[in-house]
């Protein structure tokens, strides 16, 4: 609802400029805008039902200077002794139910002056009668209603609907009800929903003479679950749901009343009333010594007391320090101290309170071991060159099949807000190609991104999530250039070589290949627990994926892997004593080989099998290293399956590697390292690997 | 007098273009620059002619020799360099290297932080200075930790301030609409005294569009202890918006309400880009609202202390603040759509560095 200057001077006379208005309901939080009509729209928060209406912010300015709050004097005619019976079924749901009949009134138009006053207020003009009612709930915000009483069976029934009831209500829609929703009725029909909105049926139209008001409390948990349940909000079910004032409301149906008779004419009957809500008045204890310890300011007594007596509260009136405060019955909002203190201090100004550093006892906090996790590995990952992405997590179920992805396991929002939305990400590679698409699609070339995150399953049909990383590449990196900087993440800050060796493991899918990525440790005879561990994986999408994204013949890789396991797990630590550095030299030899593929030729096998050569050509402290791979044409393949005797078709590779031959003691001489080299090239003949250029 | 001076001056402009075009090198060119530049040259003859000149006369005399100072200065730099580089070229004699020089070096595979994460970490240094721990929490939460801890019980009109997406309605699974429930778990597992900060993703049933996100982060912070007030509050908070926004910016603290803080407030401060004149990113009020804040609500610490006693009201008291990050990078970077933090372009993400730019931002 809007108010206007001219609108609460009325109820609040005083000395005060429209900008001192301005300024008391900015100090009050309600973030006043004045609009084009020169109204005052107001963020009313949902604890303070009681600023919903004129006299209610009227009332909340008081404190705020020498202001008096007025209202008009009115008289009922009782000009008819005619009564209307109400009968509640459910007094849970119906605290309280009053009316009045109006009889031989004359519904027109309103006049000027009230059409004008409840359109600014920001309600429709609709006849004499409802711009009364409406203009009535914006000045005591207590919500009336107005039924056509000639068209109601008998009396007034306040109960619970049946499932599937129906009524159409004044919007012309036709609303289908349940049992939780409470509704008005009489004998024969509904004839209005609760507190929400009234039925189209008992409409007071110009032929009607004779009305009935409404003013009633309902229970507000009910008018709230069943204005969500119909998706129905109104002025009057939001300030039902947030609480009325149970003092306002015969004061209230009154005024409604005098109006009418004034404006529209007509004979007003007696109050019938139903429904026993009382509420004891309740004080609450408040210390001026708390206050100062909790607002850390001390405010002076004489201000406290005076902020209390204008806003009405009554006090126990001794001068100790703490003292009874009896709250009014529309502050629903008050029920703890902290709520007066809070009172005390808006009407002080926050800002007049000074502000102070607090003075503490040296007790650090510990810091969150999953936060300082991800900040490490996003440093890492930023010096490996991939910059830093962040994605919503949040995906439509085609982006989900364009991955084919394993059904069952995905995360459904039940309420999403567009369908590109409304799965959580069972994978984070689905959003980083995404991430791709877009770039290519603005001519960014050589990309290479991370992201840290959640991805989210079903676990045991419970929702889970999962700390992981993704990371990929477009453009930048081949197969091994990739893997080599899994292989330098992994070795340098989890699984040092060489008791652990890392290696992929192929997987073809429709979508793409994918490449396991396993961390061993089967030989490391000290492990504590030996085996391999599957960290992840290394996708390559293939052109049916890519096509999709409009990334056809880009180079892409993407991988994942699992952040819990790496952090439970940890980061290595630095060694207490680090290893000597040599001061000779190691021995340097290239070997060019070729390697049959074969259960014998994987790179973990080879070196194992180098090691425990029984002559001990190399012993444990001589590196090897790959520096090339080599796909040899068909032609060559054709010259090296002669020159070795290999079966025709058999699949080659070529390996460059360098053995780099520890020399510790400086004694090693050139015959030496000529004996070891043969040693292990003889060896390599065994398991099918050669040199390149062997003389046979 | 003034006319004779203007064309001396032309004349001397025409006899300086002839001579140093016959220039070859760095010593001739010093003495032309002696002869019209130096200390009892062209220039300064004429600046001494003027000061015997009528007092009428000398401003329009100071403007042309200011442009004939401009010109021969213009003339003599031009040479200069002519010089230089020919200098080279000759010495080496190689015009292909000297060429080849100018060409930029290889790029190498640069890398940058996410905003978010700059921002977020500029963020958490300022509390790390006041003794704040950081900690994080689950994304996918229960309505206990969401709203019912926080004061917000099922069916409260409040909790139309938070719209959010659910995954189970009948087991009230959901995702966290702040990051609040990182508090409660914190008070959870620590005694009093303690201050922590919380971050995160957090979700609400938002479009996605150039000012909401369906996705976005939050830092909230908590302290409590036996004798924290407002003051400290505010302490802390201003300590906080001066380090990261700058000391001049001015700060408004006004109430507002949230279930969770008793009293509580809405703090803005000086619009960043107006200095508070009034403009279009502060909707013309010259304030920009950043957090909200308050005094923890006794009913917080009352539902903490069925688990852990030493959380009863009566004897501790602390207060917490939360502010939406995202906000907080699009003012101190003039970001004005917040779809960008996620379409992860990489022009956007590289204009941002850890380590520069911002007066607190310390080198990782």
């Amino acid at each position: 609802m809007k108010y206007s200057y001219e609108g609460i001077k009325k109820y609040l006379q005083g000395n005060y400029s429209i900008g001192d208005l301005k300024n008391f309901l900015e100090r009050l939080g309600l973030n006043p805008v004045i609009n084009s009509f020169k109204n005052f729209e107001l963020e009313i928060p949902s604890n303070r039902p009681d600023l919903m209406s004129a006299a209610g912010i009227a009332k909340s300015l008081l404190p705020f200077g020498d202001f008096q709050f007025c209202f008009p004097e009115f008289q009922i005619s009782h000009s008819t002794e005619e009564k209307f019976p109400v009968e509640i079924y459910s007094l849970q749901d119906c605290y309280f139910y009053a009316g009045r009949v109006i009889k031989n009134t004359k519904v027109s138009s309103s006049p000027d002056w009230l059409k004008q006053q409840v359109e600014s207020a920001g309600f429709r003009s609709i006849n004499n009668i409802v711009d009364i009612t409406n203009f009535v709930f914006w000045e005591l915000g207590q919500p009336l209603h107005a039924f056509n009483k000639s068209i109601l069976d008998s009396g007034i029934i306040v109960r619970k609907a049946m499932d599937n009831e129906q009524i159409i209500t004044l919007d012309g829609v036709k609303r289908i009800l349940n049992r939780e929703i409470l509704v008005i009725a009489d004998k024969s029909r509904t004839v209005a929903i609760a507190g929400i909105m009234g039925g189209i049926n008992t409409e007071v139209n110009e032929k009607t003479t004779d009305i009935f008001i409404e003013s009633a409390f309902f229970n507000p948990f009910l008018i709230r679950k069943g204005s969500k349940f119909l998706g129905l909000r109104t002025e009057a079910s939001s300030k039902f749901e947030k609480g009325i004032d149970p003092q306002m409301i015969i004061i209230a149906l009154d005024r409604c009343c005098r109006l009418i008779e004034e404006i529209a004419g007509g004979k007003t009957g007696p109050l019938v009333l139903k429904g026993d809500y009382k509420k004891e008045k309740e004080s609450i204890s408040f210390s001026i010594t708390k206050l100062k310890n909790y607002l850390g300011y001390n405010i002076p007594v004489n201000f406290i007391k005076e902020v209390f007596n204008k806003l009405g509260f009554e006090l126990s009136d001794d001068n100790s320090d703490v003292i009874n405060v009896f709250v009014k019955s529309d502050r629903q909002d008050i029920v703890y101290d902290v709520d007066l203190i809070e009172e005390i201090a808006k009407y002080y100004g926050y800002d007049k309170i000074p502000e102070e550093i607090p003075e503490v006892v040296i007790k650090p906090t510990e810091d969150d071991s999953a936060y300082l996790f991800l900040d490490k590995i996003k440093e890492i990952f930023t010096h490996l060159g991939f910059t830093e992405a962040i994605n919503l997590g949040l995906i439509s179920r085609e982006e989900i099949n364009n991955f084919e992805m394993e059904e069952l396991k995905f995360l459904e929002i039940l309420n999403p807000v567009s369908v590109n939305f409304s799965y959580l990400r069972p994978s984070m590679i689905i959003e980083l190609l995404k991430n791709f698409q877009y770039n290519s699609a603005y001519k960014n070339e050589n990309i290479a991104l991370f992201e840290t995150g959640n991805k989210y399953f079903l676990l045991d049909n419970i929702p889970a999530e999962r700390m992981t990383l993704s990371f990929g590449v477009m453009d930048r990196d081949d197969l091994f250039a990739f893997k080599g900087k899994i292989e330098y993440f992994l070795k340098t800050y989890f699984f040092p070589e060489p008791d652990y060796g890392t290696y992929l493991e192929k997987d073809e899918q429709n979508t793409g290949i994918y490449y396991n990525i396993i961390v061993d440790n089967t030989f490391n005879l000290l492990a504590e627990n030996p085996g391999k561990i599957n960290l992840g994986f290394i996708f390559e999408p293939l052109s049916v994926l890519l096509e999709k994204y409009d990334l056809q013949s880009k180079k892409i890789f993407l991988a994942q892997m699992d952040l819990e396991l790496l952090k439970s797990k940890g980061f290595l630590k630095n060694f207490f004593d680090h290893n000597k550095i040599p001061s000779i030299p190691s021995i340097r030899r290239d070997l060019s080989l070729v390697v049959k593929a074969g259960p014998k030729s994987d790179w973990g096998y080879i070196v194992q099998f180098l090691y425990d050569l029984e002559s001990k050509p190399l012993n444990i402290k001589d590196k090897i290293k790959v520096f090339d791979i080599y796909y040899f044409s068909d032609k060559e393949k054709k010259e090296l399956w002669e020159k070795f005797g290999f079966e025709e078709n058999t699949d080659i590779i070529g390996v460059g590697i360098s053995i780099y031959f520890s020399n510790e003691e400086g004694n090693l001489t050139k015959d030496d390292i000529d004996k070891n080299v043969h040693e292990i090239v003889e060896a390599f003949k065994k398991i099918n690997i050669r040199l390149r250029y062997e003389q046979i | 007098m003034s006319n004779e001076i203007i064309g001396k001056i032309k004349e001397t402009v025409e006899l300086a273009e002839k001579e140093i075009k016959n220039i070859k090198n760095n010593d001739e060119l010093e003495q032309w620059r002696i002869k019209y530049l130096g200390r009892s040259g062209f220039i300064l003859s004429f600046t001494r002619e003027i000061s015997s000149m009528h007092d009428d006369l000398k401003p329009l005399a100071g403007k042309e020799i200011n442009k004939l100072k401009k010109i021969l200065t213009g003339l003599y730099e031009e040479k200069k360099k002519e010089i230089d580089l020919s200098y080279v070229i000759n010495e080496l004699g190689h015009k292909k290297e000297v060429l080849i020089y100018t060409y930029p070096g290889r790029e190498p595979d640069f890398a940058y932080f996410h905003p978010i994460t700059i921002i977020t970490k500029s963020m958490i240094n300022i509390f790390k200075k006041m003794g704040f721990g950081i900690w994080t929490g689950p994304e996918i939460e229960t309505d206990y930790y969401n709203f019912s801890a926080l004061n917000t019980p099922e069916n409260h009109p409040a909790r139309d301030m938070w719209d959010t997406f659910y995954l189970d309605y009948s087991k009230g699974i959901l995702l966290r609409t702040h990051t609040s429930p990182i508090q409660i778990r914190t008070m959870e597992r620590f005694k009093p005294p303690f201050r922590i900060i919380a971050v995160g993703k957090c979700f609400r049933k938002d479009a996605f569009d150039s000012s909401h996100s369906p996705v976005f982060h939050q830092m909230e912070g908590l302290m409590v202890g036996f004798d924290i007030n407002f003051a400290h509050l505010k302490g802390a908070l201003i300590y906080f918006l001066r380090e990261l926004f700058g000391a001049e910016i001015k700060v408004r603290f006004l109430p507002a309400y949230f279930p969770f803080t008793e009293p509580s407030a809405e703090i803005s401060i000086s619009c960043v880009i107006c200095k508070g004149k009034g403009c279009s990113t502060c909707g013309g009020t010259g304030w920009l609202e950043i957090l909200g804040a308050g005094m923890i609500h006794p009913e917080v610490f009352k539902n903490i202390a069925r688990k852990e006693p030493s959380y009863s009201p009566d004897k501790i008291t602390g207060f917490a603040f939360g502010m939406g990050i995202e906000r907080i990078a699009m003012l101190k970077y003039c970001i004005n759509d917040i779809r960008h933090f996620y379409n992860n372009d990489i022009r956007f993400l590289t204009q941002f560095r850890l380590n520069l730019g911002d007066n607190n931002e310390i080198l990782l």
